[in-house]
């Protein structure tokens, strides 16, 4: 047994090191479209994570008309005060508003310049007592009626769009990964057809004296499966960029309030990188196994 | 003989099984019993002589030390032993056949088979050739030869089969070419 994996590993050792480039740009191109694959497994658990987060904390946004008189909107104010189904207030003034807007839209300088405070409207942001969707949107109701009041927005909708908007590009993250790894299996393909032609002299003499078809296969497998576990140590590298990078630009800034919501825990870190390595594999395995498999006449 | 090729039509027994039958699994002990020799030699051009024979066996999973032990032997039954560490392009065409005979002979196989072993030789080294394979013959090998040398045909005088449109026309136990 010793031989065999001593002559595996050096066998596949010169293969891969023959060709380098094209070893090179495979691992590459598993590399991304591994930390793509990791990437949408932690947007998809934190979205997962963030219904949760939603579902206890629904709010309401009582928008007034930017017309409103002082005495309508203090008088929305006492009928919040008064209600037993409001747990908390907050009053945002045109000015509060206007800052919030500039948080948000901070990257879009003409849109701040083309608006002032007195265009913005007056809100309350309300949070319920109850978490009951229904006694909830009959709150909501009874607040839309009254006086001066122009809409009345569930935080749910606004981050179900949040959440749709995420979703969406989830989707175009795992579609992009879905054919970067079709191309990496199809290079890893041409790298081991490449080194299966290279040792054509060598293959066939090992047929003509009877080596076993497994022996003359094992090495092109295995550096296909080095091609995918390379990349894929790589793609984990990825994957904890990407972790911390969310955590600093969303998850610690409080203007991207709703993307917040969005986040996962070291545990799920560690399940993208273990997904990765299986991905990985698989993708070596595939490509070596199906080049292997029509190149190399046993 | 090898299963290299498959016949069109009829069938092949090699050690009183029929080949053609063989599951694919079984067929690298069928080639591990019929050491194969070719005109081109078929030696590995990277790989000086000793491991090229070295080669064939570590390809059927012997181990280091057995290998250590077998590639002098060999080498010196087909009268290389000096020759070990040279390139096969350092060789003649004669010291390259018998590399290649010994590559094919190292395991003991029950059959040696030889395709035009002396295609590219010249007269005088075929007559080398022939000697060895001789000489394997008698340690009990069977020794299979496909050729068109009438010399060493005639010389040998040993059982001829003549082929003609891949059918048997002569089967003769000392023949000579005609």
């Amino acid at each position: 047994m010793a031989i065999r994996l001593d002559y595996v590993m050096r066998e596949t050792g010169s293969n891969l090191a023959r060709n380098f480039t094209l070893t090179f740009a495979a691992i590459i191109t598993v590399a991304v479209s591994l930390t793509m694959v990791a990437a949408s497994f932690l947007i998809g658990q934190g979205i997962n994570n963030s219904f949760l987060g939603l579902r206890s904390e629904q709010r309401l946004f009582v928008y007034m008309n930017p017309t409103a008189s002082e005495e309508q909107t203090d008088a929305v104010s006492k009928a919040l005060d008064d209600s037993g189904q409001v747990d908390e207030v907050e009053f945002y003034d045109r000015d509060r508003t206007f800052e919030e807007f500039q948080t948000l839209f901070r990257d879009q300088p003409d849109l701040i310049n083309s608006v002032k405070p007195e265009d913005l409207p007056t809100s309350f942001r309300v949070k319920p007592e109850s978490t009951d969707a229904e006694i909830v949107s009959s709150l909501g109701d009874s607040l839309e009626s009254l006086e001066g009041v122009k809409q009345v927005a569930y935080a749910a909708e606004y981050a179900r769009d949040v959440q749709r908007s995420v979703t969406t590009l989830n989707r175009w993250v795992q579609f992009t990964g879905l054919i970067l790894i079709a191309a990496s299996v199809l290079l890893i393909f041409n790298t081991i057809r490449t080194a299966v032609f290279a040792r054509r002299r060598e293959i066939e003499v090992q047929r003509l004296v009877g080596a076993r078809n497994w022996f003359i296969r094992m090495p092109f497998i295995a550096e296909g499966l080095v091609h995918g576990l390379f990349g894929a140590l790589l793609a984990a590298g990825g994957a904890m960029a990407f972790n911390t990078l969310w955590k600093r630009n969303f998850v610690d800034q409080v203007s991207f309030e709703l993307l917040n919501e969005i986040r996962w825990d070291t545990g799920d870190v560690v399940m993208s990188i273990v997904i990765v390595f299986i991905v990985g594999a698989i993708t070596g395995a595939v490509g070596s196994g199906i080049a292997v498999s029509r190149f190399l006449r046993i | 003989m090898n299963r290299e090729e498959r016949p069109e039509k009829g069938t092949i027994h090699v050690a009183g099984k029929d080949i053609g039958a063989l599951p694919g699994h079984k067929v690298p002990d069928l080639r591990r019993n019929v050491g194969s020799v070719f005109q081109d030699f078929k030696l590995l051009p990277t790989k000086n002589v000793a491991e090229n024979v070295a080669f064939a066996l570590e390809a059927i999973g012997r181990p280091k030390s057995a290998i250590k032990e077998a590639v002098p032997q060999i080498l010196d039954l087909v009268g290389l032993g000096s020759k070990a560490k040279n390139m096969p392009d350092e060789l003649s065409g004669g010291e390259q056949q018998r590399v290649s005979i010994a590559r094919a002979f190292v395991n003991r196989p029950l059959i040696l088979l030889a395709d035009e072993p002396t295609g590219n030789l010249d007269p005088a080294t075929s007559v080398g050739i022939m000697k060895l394979l001789d000489r394997i013959n008698r340690t009990g090998t069977t020794v299979v030869m496909a050729t068109h040398d009438r010399g060493i045909v005639d010389t040998m005088r040993r059982r001829v089969i003549e082929l003609d449109n891949g059918r048997i026309v002569r089967d003769q136990v000392r023949g000579v070419y005609e």
